[in-house]
């Protein structure tokens, strides 16, 4: 028994700044990679900014209207797509109200399936292998758009283009195409692309473990799924009360209505996800 | 304020007025947005925080707890009143 403290927050180590004022945009939050800031938030006047510093910056309003997204000088234009696909739609949806996670989704069936997970936990690989292998359709690579109402939640199609790494695309036995973000990731269009929204019938976290035999899947506790889901969700506004009040209500919704279960693996095995997930969908949907 | 004052000292608790409690099955995630923290407490440790939000006291709910879990009423004391320090030391709970 005891009380256990999690961080909320989205990608990378973050850590608050003090830091009062550069070119009177008062900055509220950092991300920080080896060191160097990645992505930096914070406010100048009534105006909302998000910077990539020297790749782009983006400017809006508190609601996350009037969105302006500037590339540095020399930034790939496939480099600033992506950007503008990914983070920052999902930045503007928090500021609309809406969850947005850092995380993977396909279509099987009449189901969105979710991939959660730290870096390197496999979302993506796991997301082409559904798409490549078992004809699932893709609804993101690294942001998915969470609609949720009294309902249940919806996962919105957002990204078209699965990013891999050159080991995931070797295991996939597929080429990808070379892609100047920074990252190393190889790019490859998704052969069926969600064209409309799903309802959320499972949420899977991956995660490795070396010393393990072989995999396992079991159900999620509730204050783990809590903590993921929360790590997993991507801010604008750290400060806004109410909007981390309303992030918390949705994420209470989305556990309540979806069957969330963790998959443990010792190592990244090419054709291992599926399986599982087949399997939980028959149990969870018959 | 009440740092250093054992939970059972000060009588009834409440959650502050900043912090927001949600049930994920048998577990109690807390949200305070004093400091943007997350929190989560197991079954029993539920079970500590719904009572005192029922406006029992620490004293109370060991006693239930004793029976329920088939522990020893002192073992289920010191083990709720640590947790309720915790708490009250944390800022999630405060006097009523």
């Amino acid at each position: 028994m005891g009380v256990s403290s999690f961080e909320g927050g989205s990608r990378g180590k973050q850590a608050m700044t003090n830091e009062s004022a550069l070119r009177t945009v008062r900055w509220i939050h950092e991300v920080r990679v080896d060191d160097a800031v990645t992505l930096r938030r914070g406010k100048l006047g009534s105006q909302m900014i998000a910077e990539w510093p020297g790749f782009a910056r983006l400017t809006c309003a508190s609601d996350g209207s009037h969105a302006t997204l500037r590339p540095a000088v020399g930034v790939p234009r496939r480099a600033i797509e992506q950007l503008r696909d990914g983070t920052v739609n999902a930045l503007l949806r928090d500021l609309a109200g809406h969850l947005t996670l850092h995380a993977s989704a396909v279509v099987m069936g009449d189901r969105a399936v979710v991939f959660l997970g730290e870096s390197g936990a496999g979302k993506s690989t796991a997301a082409a292998e559904m798409c490549l292998r078992h004809h699932a359709s893709m609804l993101a690579d690294d942001v998915v758009l969470l609609e949720i109402g009294a309902a249940g939640a919806e996962v919105l199609p957002g990204q078209t283009r699965h990013r891999l790494t050159h080991d995931s695309c070797l295991a996939l036995g597929v080429a990808g195409q070379r892609f100047s973000a920074g990252d190393g990731k190889r790019e490859l269009r998704a052969p069926n692309a969600a064209d409309r929204s799903y309802p959320l019938g499972l949420v899977i976290a991956l995660r490795f473990e070396p010393t393990l035999g072989r995999a396992v899947v079991r159900s999620l506790p509730g204050g783990e799924a809590a903590r993921q889901l929360l790590a997993a969700a991507i801010r604008f506004d750290v400060e806004d009360r109410a909007a981390r009040k309303r992030e918390f209500e949705q994420v209470t919704t989305l556990y309540r209505c979806t069957a969330f279960l963790e998959l443990v693996r010792s190592l990244a095995v090419p054709g291992e996800v599926a399986p599982f997930v087949l399997d939980a969908l028959r149990k969870e949907h018959p | 304020m009440n740092q250093g004052t054992p939970a059972t000292k000060l009588g009834q608790l409440r959650s502050a007025d900043a912090v927001h409690s949600r049930l994920f099955d048998d577990e109690l995630v807390i949200l305070d947005l004093a400091k943007g923290e997350y929190f989560a407490l197991d079954e029993v440790g539920a079970r500590l925080w719904s009572g005192l939000e029922a406006g029992r006291t620490v004293e109370q709910i060991a006693r239930e707890i004793a029976l329920e879990y088939e522990v020893a009423p002192d073992r289920a004391l010191a083990d709720l009143t640590a947790l309720s320090d915790d708490l009250v030391e944390r800022g999630l709970m405060v006097p009523r």
